[in-house]
């Protein structure tokens, strides 16, 4: 097959490129090819088949993952607040009306604003805090992937 | 202008995040039309909480708001149907991966899955515009119900790109006589990175040895698949695979610039930004024609519409013994990013600004 044969055709088929038949035909050959030389090729079709069909329950790894959740549950859990978070958000939904109203009578700043700006410190200041510690859990949990995986993971170089 | 300021609301904003990078995108163009934009989250990376503000109900009703959505939160109930104090609310729509790709391997992520999608119908008529990144997003939003409906594709935030490559790694990964095959993004099921490992395999065996193959991203959370592909890389006694994990922008930057090409084999994106910096970097992309991907990468690179590891190979090889063809390929991909860069943007963003009527008409 010539490289004119070869190229990687602009057939627009619905506007996208895709591949030729002279790529596949290309494929198919240097497949036979590799096959009658040597080994062959692995039963890809029946590997990803297995692949897919494996779940969480035959799989060993499955114990990283369980491990990963009893040790970070809130990196991977959708964020829940805690009862402290949720008692400042409802405080702070109750209050909300009150400054609003008394912020459009006057100028002035009236006690419940004060209050309000408190809890909303308050609610920054634990949600920081939080950042903090789920940085923290994080820097632990990478530290027990480095333990089981090794520094960066599985690097297989020739 | 109408409003003074428009803001943004994610629930978390983490570095080396799409929908992080495009808050600060999106933060960059509404400030060029003169508007004050806060970034307004609940959760945010230690090191950005100075560039963000952590949000209350107060702050999320002072201004029109564009609402990032990408999967269920705990609290969206609440942010959904807190007060907007009478400013358009948008969304923007940044796809919701579908639950099954995640049962059996992050139960509590294909649960975040389901709420996310449930929170998307039950809110549809919170939003006075909805924006999606793909028409494959926008057909989602209109069978949960959402009337206006604009594709508004991802942002790129380009500075990022600015930050130069890491040269040790630059020169550790061009090393003379070897082909680099890139594949980027977290490492989850739906990005099907079994067929990047066969596609691989195939090139490896058959077309060139001397390769190696670059997933960059990270598998936290995801630890379950990563080890099924770990196992695999053995079982097909692969070598030349590296699982880089989380990279910072210069890494990054340094797999883009030393890789051949980039395969994309997922079947499921609302859009595919690493696509998107592959052609950025002057990458050849080929990807699996699935959900978005097809429309993001137009025709700058090869789709394929079955997963045939074998013709993928070759289609890199072709690619590689054809040097005309591969700068022809170069030169459109790097059109087609442009297209998604800050002028392009600025220009569709002052139009879905006028169509909320946060700009005037004409003005």
């Amino acid at each position: 097959m010539d490289a004119a044969e070869s190229r990687v055709v602009y057939n627009q088929e619905k506007s996208w490129m895709s591949p030729s038949e002279n790529v596949r035909r290309a494929a198919e050959m240097r497949g036979a090819a590799h096959a009658a030389n040597g080994p062959g090729l692995p039963d890809y079709a029946a590997i990803a088949s297995s692949f897919r069909q494996s779940t969480i329950l035959d799989d060993v790894s499955g114990l990283a993952q369980i491990a990963s959740s009893r040790y970070s549950p809130r990196l991977s859990a959708p964020q829940r607040p805690t009862f402290t978070g949720r008692l400042t958000a409802l405080l702070l939904r109750l209050l909300e009306p009150l400054v609003w109203r008394l912020m459009n009578a006057s100028n002035a700043r009236n006690p419940f604003q004060t209050v309000y700006d408190a809890l909303l410190y308050q609610q920054e200041q634990h949600a920081q805090l939080e950042q903090g510690l789920r940085a923290e859990i994080e820097r632990l949990r990478e530290r027990l992937e480095s333990l089981e995986h090794g520094a960066r993971g599985p690097e297989l170089r020739d | 202008m109408k409003a003074a300021a428009v803001h943004q609301f994610a629930s978390q904003i983490s570095e080396h995040d799409a929908v992080g990078n495009e808050v600060f995108a999106l933060q960059s163009l509404l400030k060029s039309f003169g508007f004050a934009s806060d970034i307004l989250c609940e959760f945010a990376d230690p090191e950005l909480l100075s560039l963000v503000r952590l949000s209350s109900p107060a702050r999320l009703r002072g201004a029109p708001l564009l609402m990032h959505f990408s999967h269920g939160f705990a609290t969206q109930r609440d942010v959904f149907t807190s007060s907007s104090g009478g400013h358009p609310r948008i969304l923007v729509y940044h796809n919701i991966t579908p639950p099954e790709y995640f049962a059996g391997t992050h139960d509590d992520l294909a649960a975040a899955s389901r709420h996310g999608r449930d929170a998307l119908r039950e809110y549809s008529d919170r939003f006075a515009l909805a924006l999606a990144h793909s028409s494959f997003s926008a057909a989602e939003l209109g069978e949960l119900g959402y009337q206006r409906v604009t594709v508004f594709p991802y942002v790129l935030y380009e500075s990022l790109y600015r930050v130069p490559a890491d040269e040790a790694l630059l020169s550790q990964c061009r090393e003379p006589g070897w082909t680099n095959i890139l594949a980027v993004g977290k490492i989850a099921p739906h990005k099907c990175l079994e067929d990047t490992l066969f596609v691989f395999d195939y090139f490896k065996r058959v077309i060139k040895k001397q390769s190696r193959l670059y997933i960059v991203g990270s598998w936290q959370g995801m630890e379950a698949y990563f080890g099924r592909l770990s196992r695999l890389v053995a079982k097909l006694g692969l070598t030349g695979v590296i699982f880089t994990g989380p990279v910072s922008q210069s890494q990054l930057a340094a797999y883009y610039k030393a890789a051949h090409a980039f395969v994309c084999m997922s079947e499921h994106e609302g859009f595919c930004v690493p696509a998107v910096e592959a052609m950025y970097y002057g990458v050849p992309v080929l990807a699996y024609h699935a959900a978005a991907v097809p429309e993001t990468i137009g025709d700058a690179g090869v789709l394929f519409r079955e997963k045939n590891w074998p013709v993928f190979a070759e289609s890199i090889a072709v690619l590689l013994d054809d040097p005309p063809q591969r700068e022809e390929m170069i030169l459109a991909g790097r059109a087609r990013a442009e297209s998604f860069g800050p002028a392009a943007a600025r220009l569709r963003l002052e139009h879905v600004l006028r169509e909320a009527g946060i700009l005037e008409e004409g003005g």
